[in-house]
């Protein structure tokens, strides 16, 4: 065999191989947790979410006007601290490296004259707008007559946080809210 | 006049223990930093300043002296602790904000504390209400009418979820507090409010910011703590489709002019008097538009200023260090002094850096 004829299949075989990196300037991936989604398992009968919540924060919604929307996932339920006032109610949910905040008001202004406020996307089969507060990110819609607010709050450096960074986890939060009435 | 009273004249007008607070056009951001939604409304009429005690700066924390967009140097350079205020509300962020021209930008107003010193100067309670959430750098505060606010970046937080706040009582200390992530010394502040067919809004903070602030700063004077002297009027444009335009020379307009005293301790049962309204099962109160409504600070910027300026008094502008007497009021016995205080201390030092000239 000539060996210019052995030499073309060893090639061919070298160039399947996964060629070698470059010996280029290593670049540094941001470290990003893996989201935690809400548990697909929890139930979604109202009732018991009620039941779950820590006496206190039962006796702040059954004081409240206004129904409060909870996550399924029981977890979350039972750590939510609830608070109520006159025209509003809101959850606050400290979990392992992150805060969920609900908040719901009724006490809803006017918009100024003359000014369309326009909602860029969608939660829950309405028009919401899906932001940031700096790096917490935050939701918004109206709902039955009520404000809404969701808010993920990441303690651990919140750039890197893919629940901060992202709004995956936020949207999933946001579908699995219940209506809980007191 | 003797010399040795001119000189006590002049040495008291120089002293820290006064100085000129003065704020750039709610809209007018940096130059360069976004576009600025000139709005002087008040959204939250009544509220408490938030931070306990003054001097305190409203300004860019990004593009100040020292941030990420601003001049290098450090946090603590003189130029980020005085006067002018300037609204950094809507400056340039990439997320969505409804009420912005552009769509998108910051929700609140970054305010630096009297000096750079870490966690040490109180961030206290807007309005009497509870709280509801305690992030690992947030706080969020619902006022008795609906209105939230909203406190980044503290540490030493001294309140826990649900717990009644009065006006005026401590939330936390002024710090740096951003998740391990990088930030400058300052309370990010937000006003959050609920709108009818949209849900709830980072609403404009710094007109309702000037008027709790001349608020605070008054209250060691109760001379000061009526009806104060009003200023050149700046007309502002609440429609949101109304920009500013932000290239504009910022040594050009006329920031409005308050004299205060600096060095104030707390707030006061005169503040506490004023406060927000209780929920009475009806719609919670209308935003108080600094521009139209009569209101007790004297900033009125926005239109009918002029009508409310010239209504009362107009103002006796003195000479020297921008001092203002208030046109109806019985001055203290030194008033004298600060007139004279005027006359020498334009001459030696003009007006507080960074602040242009009145406009006549």
């Amino acid at each position: 065999m000539r060996p210019a004829a052995l030499t073309l299949p060893l090639l061919l075989l070298a160039c399947r191989r996964d060629p070698t990196p470059p010996a280029a300037a290593p670049v540094t991936p941001p470290t990003v947790v893996a989201p935690s989604p809400p548990s697909p398992l929890a139930p979604a009968d109202p009732r018991r979410l009620r039941d779950l919540l820590r006496p206190e924060s039962r006796r702040e919604l059954d004081a409240a006007a206004v129904p409060l929307l909870l996550p399924r996932d029981e977890r979350m339920v039972a750590v939510a601290v609830v608070t109520a006032g006159p025209r509003w109610v809101a959850a606050s949910i400290p979990l392992a490296d992150v805060t969920v905040s609900i908040h719901g008001n009724a006490n809803r202004h006017d918009p100024t004259p003359g000014e369309v406020l326009r909602h860029a996307s969608t939660l829950r089969g309405v028009p919401a707008t899906v932001s940031r507060n700096e790096l917490i990110r935050v939701a918004t819609w109206e709902e039955n007559g009520v404000a809404w607010s969701l808010e993920v709050e990441c303690s651990n450096r919140p750039d890197l946080d893919a629940r901060c960074v992202q709004e995956d986890y936020l949207r999933a939060l946001a579908a699995s809210l219940v209506e809980v009435r007191p | 006049m003797k010399r040795p009273a001119l000189a006590a004249a002049l040495a008291l007008c120089a002293s820290p223990a006064f100085a000129q607070f003065t704020y750039r056009p709610a809209g007018e951001l940096v130059t360069g930093s976004g576009r600025g939604r000139p709005d002087m409304t008040s959204y939250a009429p009544g509220m408490r300043f938030p931070i306990e005690s003054g001097p305190a700066y409203a300004n860019s924390q990004v593009w100040g002296v020292g941030g990420n967009s601003g001049p290098s140097g450090s946090q603590c350079d003189a130029r980020n602790r005085s006067y002018p205020w300037r609204d950094n509300y809507c400056e340039s962020r990439s997320w969505d904000m409804p009420m912005c021209p552009s769509g998108t930008g910051h929700q609140g107003q970054d305010i630096r504390a009297a000096n750079c010193q870490d966690n040490v100067h109180w961030s206290v309670a807007a309005a009497t209400g509870r709280v509801t959430n305690v992030g690992s750098y947030s706080v969020y505060l619902m006022g008795d009418d609906g209105t939230r606010y909203d406190y980044l970046h503290l540490r030493s937080v001294q309140v826990a979820v649900g717990a009644r706040v009065v006006r005026g009582d401590r939330i936390g200390k002024v710090s740096n507090n951003f998740g391990g992530t990088a930030t400058t010394i300052h309370l990010h502040f937000n006003i959050q409010r609920a709108v009818s067919g949209f849900g709830n809004v980072y609403a404009p903070t710094y007109g309702a910011l000037i008027e709790a602030y001349q608020r605070l700063l008054s209250v060691t004077d109760p001379t000061d703590a009526g009806v104060a002297p009003r200023d050149v009027p700046v007309v502002l444009d609440v429609a949101r489709d109304v920009s500013i335009d932000v290239a504009r020379d910022v040594g050009t307009d006329t920031p409005v002019v308050i004299d205060v005293p600096r060095d104030v301790p707390r707030d006061v049962p005169l503040d506490a008097a004023r406060d927000v309204p209780r929920d009475n099962g009806v719609d919670a109160p209308a935003a108080r538009d600094l521009g139209s409504a009569p209101v007790d600070v004297g900033t009125d910027t926005g239109p009918g200023a002029l009508e409310d300026a010239t209504a009362e008094a107009p103002p006796a502008e003195e000479p020297g260090c921008g001092c203002r007497t208030p046109p109806t009021r019985t001055r203290p016995s030194g008033a004298w002094l600060m007139a004279l205080v005027a006359l020498g201390l334009r001459r030696r030092r003009g007006l507080s850096p960074g602040a242009p000239s009145p406009r006549r």
